[in-house]
């Protein structure tokens, strides 16, 4: 690869010096992989960047600072959690919205996408938002201030459910220095920056799956996606709204079509089910019989049961 | 300090980390030298497209398709099977490539395979609701082979959500299945481990497909990757500089990175009765699963039953499967439990011969 082994100085075969940092490297590659056409490929170039940089490329980091050093599960676990304080809390939250990809329709994205609209929203009615709703356009403005205030309490719900997954990544540091510890023992270190990465990973899931399995979770996660739901609501009521006035067909319009037809295919297979001429079934004692001569074959089976409603 | 030997480490070093500045300098060139491999072995995949084995579609209502794969000899099974996959990924996972492939392995055996591709729904789907699926689609495949066929009950082999689907089908028309396969199926949704239904305890699902209409693939995505997401996104990007050198293993990421990603949005209405009966209320277990005006109850399941479940499943735990057996009527249950994850009991280099062998041997047995 042209250029590659010039940039990565050691990293080509034939080249020498040290290696350049392992985030300019993938930064180099990624740039580099962006004349791929193939979309599949440039899709998994993409993860790769954005997944396999920032993290890998601090641990690296880390490691090289403790190499030929004797330094306890303590301290590399201490280390680690100022490694992170460095990055920040965006670095652990981007971490997660970058699961979610650049064309996603996920939650974050729908956000992102509709945040520039509702601001603007927010901007033209900062001077009445406040105020009783009255007069000719007192509908208009109950309406705004509702999906106004839909946006506060979606902020407020995911706030709370991202500072759940920063006290998950902030725990993994714990649960890194406890995995650590069980490596202490010759024959068990680890030899590599790759083996200790792996036991970052296994710590940050294990804290994370402790959270995100908590009552706790269940109940922060539930009330942001249903914040935003209703967010949405108000954004498509407006949406709808407009469309009425431009006299163009709304989302609600096209549902309620889209049930009708479900509804009648529903009806239809009924009918004809309820009239189709049923085949000659088999005879439930054949079947009975069956049934038995097959469990005799069998080397485990349950005990006999009936059913509930039977 | 003692001298390093030839890999870096040092006899007397203590702690945990056991590594000289020359063995990381080492290991950062061996891996950016992948990475400028990578760049050609990228531009070089060949075809990463998915299923090995040729099949014809055979049966069709809307976007639903029953499609028989074409046996590589013989079909010496009478009675087919028909394998009922979950909504929320594509079906070409059984038949992803020829070296990975559950749908060969029977065909192989002698087995005569079909499956349902329930497609991608869009918003006309919309009001799909799980009779529509269950009974309409499902029952649609099952009678239309039951006639082809001759038989008065088919093979049923449900995945996953699909399984879910097929336990309903098998509760409500028991005379139709001759023999119930269920693999890495949820039955119940309750389990302490069970992620997924922790999350789906505090949502509003109502208000959820009110405001979607239907459910967007990429918000399925997420929530998958969300259960391990150091794991799935992190550690397996890191990893795949591993094999950025290696044009077979990069293809064989690459195919199953593009079915991980290739889900179709789910039917708005059908994701609400699943949430709300089967997540929500565990309805296997607590009753309450009612598909049209039919309730569902596991006791009516009396045909054998083979119960395939992963030890290492992340998304459908070991429990939430084996809890099949003190609910079904049957008298005839076996159990395999394979030692994988979710997707290694297909794709895994062990599950090609132990699952196919498995459900032949099994189901050969039962048709003496």
């Amino acid at each position: 690869m042209p250029g590659m082994g010039g940039m990565m100085g050691g990293a080509m075969p034939g080249m020498t010096g040290a290696p350049a940092g392992w985030r300019e490297a993938m930064a180099f590659w990624n740039n580099a992989a962006m004349g791929i056409q193939d979309h599949g490929v440039r899709n998994v170039a993409d993860r790769m960047n954005a997944q396999a940089s920032t993290w890998w490329s601090e641990m690296q980091r880390m490691a090289a600072q403790l190499a030929s050093r004797n330094a306890d599960a303590a301290g590399i676990a201490k280390q680690w959690r100022q490694v992170m304080d460095g990055q920040g809390n965006q670095a652990v939250l981007d971490m997660f919205k970058g699961l979610q990809g650049a064309e996603s329709h996920s939650l974050e994205a729908w956000y992102d996408a509709a945040r520039p609209w509702l601001d603007a929203w927010r901007r033209e009615t900062h001077g009445w938002l406040g105020m009783p709703a009255f007069g000719l356009a007192r509908e208009h403005q109950e309406r705004i201030q509702t999906l106004l205030q839909s946006q506060v309490d979606y902020q407020d719900r995911l706030s709370t459910y991202n500072t759940l997954l920063l006290k998950a990544s902030q725990d993994a540091v714990g649960v890194f220095e406890t995995l650590l510890a069980k490596h202490e023992e010759p024959g068990k270190q680890l030899t590599t920056a790759r083996a200790l990465f792996d036991v970052w990973v296994d710590a940050a899931e294990q804290a994370y799956a402790k959270i995100a399995l908590s009552d706790e979770f269940r109940h922060v996660y539930g009330e942001m996606v249903n914040a935003q739901m209703r967010l949405r609501q108000q954004v498509q009521r407006e949406i709808e709204q407009m469309c009425s006035v431009f006299g163009l067909p709304t989302r609600t319009e096209l549902d309620a079509a889209h049930r009708k037809i479900a509804e009648l295919e529903r009806m239809l297979r009924r009918q004809a089910a309820a009239t189709k001429p049923k085949p000659a079934a088999e005879s439930p004692v054949a079947r009975k019989q069956a049934r038995k001569k097959a469990a005799t074959s069998t080397a485990r089976t349950t005990d006999g049961k009936r059913p509930r409603s039977r | 300090m003692a001298a390093a030997d030839a890999k870096g480490r040092n006899q007397d070093r203590i702690g945990p980390l056991n590594f000289t500045a020359e063995a990381l300098v080492e290991e950062t060139i061996g891996m950016q030298s992948k990475l400028g491999a990578g760049l050609e072995t990228l531009r070089d995949v060949g075809d990463y497209g998915y299923g090995a084995t040729e099949r014809e579609e055979v049966w069709r209502d809307g976007k639903t398709v029953l499609y028989r794969f074409h046996p590589k000899k013989q079909a010496l099974a009478r009675t087919p099977i028909l394998v009922c996959y979950a909504l929320v990924n594509r079906p070409y996972m059984i038949d992803l490539q020829d070296d990975r492939s559950l749908v060969k392995g029977l065909l192989e055996r002698g087995q005569d395979v079909y499956v349902i591709d329930w497609g991608y729904a869009d918003r006309s789907d919309r009001y799909l609701t799980l009779e529509d699926y269950i009974e309409r689609f499902l029952g649609g495949a099952v009678d239309f082979l039951r006639e082809k066929h001759g038989v008065h009950g088919i093979n049923l082999l449900g995945v996953c959500q699909g399984g879910a689907f097929s336990l309903c089908y098998a509760a409500l028309h028991p005379e139709k299945v001759r023999n119930l396969i269920t693999m890495v199926t949820p039955v119940d949704f309750q389990t302490p481990d069970n992620m997924l239904s922790n999350w789906t305890q505090g949502l509003d699902v109502d208000l959820f497909i009110d405001t979607l209409g239907n459910v967007p693939a990429d918000l399925m995505n997420y929530s998958y990757l969300m259960l391990k997401p150091f794991r799935l996104n992190m550690q397996k990007y890191v990893g795949l500089v591993d094999i950025l050198d290696n044009k077979k293993a990069l293809e064989d990421f690459l195919r199953m990175e593009k079915w991980i990603f290739d889900s179709p949005d789910q039917a708005g209405e059908a994701f609400r009765q699943f949430i709300k009966q089967f997540y929500q209320g565990n309805g296997f277990v607590n009753g309450g699963i009612t598909i049209g005006d039919r309730e569902v109850d596991l006791g009516f399941i009396d045909m054998p039953v083979l119960n395939i479940f992963a030890e290492q499943d992340h998304l459908v735990p070991p429990d939430a499967s084996k809890a099949l057996k003190g609910l079904i009527g049957s008298e005839d249950y076996t159990e395999l439990s394979f030692r994988g994850g979710h997707i290694g009991i297909y794709v895994s280099s062990r599950a090609q011969h132990e699952v196919p062998e498995t459900i032949h041997t099994w189901l050969v047995r039962r048709s003496r």
